[in-house]
């Protein structure tokens, strides 16, 4: 499905939302807030809603956090995880009795930690050695049991306003964790680049640390930008930039060697210039393969506008200039009508004055359909040849969806669903040669149609699954050639994945229980993790998240008002046995 | 003289016999220049005026509780808006508890299907669409599309990564179309 919106939906949007919005502030409500500072909270007037209760993560969250996640572990009152931190704090520091700088400690809810365990961790404790063998003495921790398998976990808390933003850490095949740290826009050290955090040593920098609670360790780019992304696809590092563009791979983190895209080429019309970017995503038969993406570098152009935000867009039943505005500058502005005129070489566009403003060859309508729908955009995927990269070209209708990928044993499979519902599924060993392609259909012949496709780890491996147009039914492949009819319960929520079994936090229950299953449908609770993780949700201002690494399940509280504090606690179910 | 100038001086600036009467005034004068802006906010988010007051309400209680001890007093605002993301979500969450469909990750490995919202004419379906979303992707639906902030000041104002900001209004624009899609084939919201 889209993540997009028209201009004109935009707008639909917008206005609804702002239809929500009251017009006028009840003068007793004015009051009721204007009294806030005379009225102490024993006496003041009864409200109309429910109490407070203590906030849940949401289940997009997690979806999301598996995604991208998010995690940021910091000094503690207790111990202090060097490794994580952005600050160019490498080694262990002594416990603060008081970790906030907060010189007034106000309001309540002073973050308790939560009973240490007197015991040591099992020395036989199978681990992935995200978390470490040995803590140092004062460490909040602890084990219990769950039917699952055992769980060690250890409890930081401290100052968050002193931490550095989130970081998304990669489990390596040596059991180092890995990550990387850049200056781009979002994070830290673009709003503060000066900082210490920043500057000693500066960013960016490629970390690595032996456990979550280590030291961490520089490890050496092999290209300086601001931006970039680190991914493990296989036992291969895969660094990626994007001004400029460049794809860097490595075995080790210590020797890079960077790919040749020169052979990548848009599908587009050749007199466009295209902004390229390239995500590698997998690999089949030892070949990696990659899904780019071409954008117009300069759309505006071709309607007359160059260097501006402009797009071809439909209204009153002809075309238009469209230039983006905010909503808050008054929203998108029509420059103008265009005349879209269809020639033997291509397409015109034609401005007010009936004269070309621009032209692109061969093309026809459904170059101005897409860019009207979707924008210039053309995708494809590649596939490397030694360090070059080399297009693979799907037979993919225009205007369908690009492609689910999914690796299914030693298979990548690309399922497409085209814009009238149809589903088409191609499928490869080496990455070079793709077969199949054809519409898919179900038990009885007609073709399949569905609104989307996804997959899920289950307990018999992965499981493609292709939704079918009433929600409920579809159809699931274990090798993306063969499809039996399926029935999907809505509303359910996937659970966090771990290496024995499944996972559900208190906000992904019906009755906000904790949880484990061996299966995925048969649920125990698990009543110690509530009394572990003292929270999920901060109090008033700030911010929570969850993140899975290995086989550890991170959560983090941050307190944005007083007393300031971050809470992290990393939970680390055992592996199973051999 | 700014909201910020007056607490400021609430703290900062006067002796401290006059030091809560300063608080008090500058209050008083940010719930007047401020408060309409949060209310509506809220009530976008939480689609109830009703409980859009006791959310602002409980929201400025605390930033008056807590204030005092402000590190930095020139984000009141921000920080009061925090707050009060914050509070709307513990609402929305407490809500979600009944049982809703949540298409989100379902709709995560799909790209670039039609563009459904373009046919959503029906304000009703908009709602059903809104409302199928959970209640982090509201927040940042509402904070993008309502207040016309920036990833960036989403990310500020809810207190979460840049990415998760992407990343949750990605899968709510996603799951929007799903829902709309859906409801287009059924006829109607659901």
């Amino acid at each position: 499905m889209s993540d997009q919106l028209s201009p004109d939906l935009e707008a639909r949007l917008g206005a609804w939302l702002a239809n929500r919005a009251p017009t006028e502030i009840p003068a007793s409500f004015a009051d009721r807030i204007a009294s806030i500072p005379r009225v102490p909270a024993s006496t003041r007037r009864p409200r109309s809603a429910l109490g407070r209760v203590t906030g849940r993560r949401s289940s997009a969250l997690l979806a999301a956090a598996v995604v991208a996640l998010a995690l940021a572990i910091f000094a503690g009152g207790l111990f202090f995880a060097g490794s994580w931190r952005g600050l160019g704090v490498t080694s262990v520091t002594a416990p603060s009795a008081s970790p906030s700088a907060t010189p007034e400690p106000v309001t309540p809810e002073p973050v308790t930690p939560p009973p240490t365990s007197a015991a040591g961790w099992p020395s036989d404790f199978r681990s992935d050695g995200v978390l470490p063998a040995v803590l140092a003495d004062g460490v909040d921790h602890g084990t219990f049991g769950t039917s699952i398998g055992r769980v060690r976990w250890v409890h930081l808390t401290g100052d968050a306003d002193a931490l550095p933003d989130p970081l998304a850490p990669i489990l390596a095949p040596d059991g180092t964790l890995v990550w990387f740290a850049g200056g781009g826009p979002g994070s830290a050290c673009y709003n503060d680049p000066k900082s210490a955090a920043c500057t000693d040593p500066p960013v960016p920098r490629l970390w690595a640390a032996k456990d979550a609670l280590a030291p961490r360790e520089a490890r050496p780019l092999p290209i300086d930008v601001p931006e970039a992304s680190l991914q493990l696809i296989g036992d291969t590092f895969w660094l990626t930039s994007s001004d400029p563009l460049t794809v860097w791979s490595s075995p080790d983190l210590k020797t890079w060697e960077q790919t040749d895209l020169s052979g990548l080429r848009s599908p587009g019309p050749a007199t466009i210039d295209w902004r390229t970017t390239i995500s590698p995503f997998d690999s089949a038969g030892g070949s990696a393969v990659a899904s780019v993406e071409y954008a117009a570098a300069d759309p505006g152009r071709l309607l007359g506008f160059p260097g501006r935000q402009v797009n071809l867009a439909l209204s009153g039943g002809g075309y238009v200039a469209r230039e983006f505005h905010s909503r808050r500058d008054g929203g998108d502005k029509d420059l103008g009508a265009i005349t879209v005129a269809r020639t033997a070489d291509g397409i015109r566009f034609l401005g007010e004055n009936g004269h070309e403003v621009g032209r692109v060859d061969g093309v026809g309508q459904e170059f101005v359909d897409m860019w009207v729908r979707q924008g210039i955009t053309y995708r494809q995927l590649a596939v490397l040849d030694g360090t070059r990269w080399t297009p693979v070209d799907l037979p993919v209708a225009p205007l369908a969806d690009w492609p689910m990928l999914a690796k299914v044993g030693d298979a990548l499979v690309a399922l497409v669903v085209e814009s009238d519902q149809r589903v088409r599924a191609w499928r490869t060993v080496d990455g070079h040669t793709w077969t199949g392609g054809d519409v898919l259909v179900a038990a009885d012949g007609t073709p399949m149609r569905s609104s989307g496709a996804t997959y899920r780890d289950g307990e018999q491996g992965r499981v493609l699954i292709v939704f079918g147009a009433d929600d409920s039914s579809g159809w699931t492949s274990t090798d993306g050639e063969t499809w039996k009819p399926a029935s999907f319960v809505s509303g359910e929520i996937p659970p966090i994945r771990l290496k024995q079994g499944w996972f559900r936090t208190a906000d992904q229950t019906p009755d906000g229980d904790w949880q484990a299953s061996s299966n995925g449908s048969d649920w125990e609770s698990v009543p110690a993790l509530r009394e572990v993780v003292r929270k999920t949700a901060p109090s008033g201002a700030g911010g929570s998240s969850e993140s899975v690494v290995g086989n550890t399940v991170f959560f983090s509280v941050d307190e944005a008002e007083a007393p300031f504090t971050r809470d992290v606690w990393m939970i680390e179910f055992e592996q199973p046995a051999p | 003289m700014d909201v910020n100038d007056l607490l400021s001086q609430g703290t900062v600036a006067e002796p401290a016999t006059d030091a809560t009467d300063a608080r008090e005034r500058a209050f008083t004068q940010f719930v007047e220049s401020r408060l309409a802006d949060h209310y509506r906010i809220a009530a976008v988010i939480l689609g109830d005026p009703t409980e859009a007051q006791d959310a602002v309400h409980d929201a400025f209680e605390r930033a008056w509780r807590a204030g005092q001890t402000l590190r930095d007093l020139g984000r009141f605002d921000a920080w009061v808006g925090r707050i009060l993301v914050n509070e709307c979500r513990d609402r929305l969450r407490r809500r979600s508890r009944r049982p809703v469909t949540d298409i989100s990750d379902r709709i995560s490995q799909t790209f670039a299907a039609p563009d459904q919202l373009r046919t959503a004419v029906d304000r009703d379906e908009i709602e059903g669409a809104f409302g199928a979303l959970n209640p982090d992707q509201q927040i940042t639906i509402a904070l993008r599309f309502y207040a016309d902030l920036t990833i960036d000041q989403i990310a500020e104002r809810t207190g979460t990564p840049v990415g998760t900001v992407k990343s949750r209004l990605h899968h709510a624009l996603a799951a929007m179309n799903a829902e709309l899609a859906r409801s287009a084939r059924a006829g109607g919201p659901r």
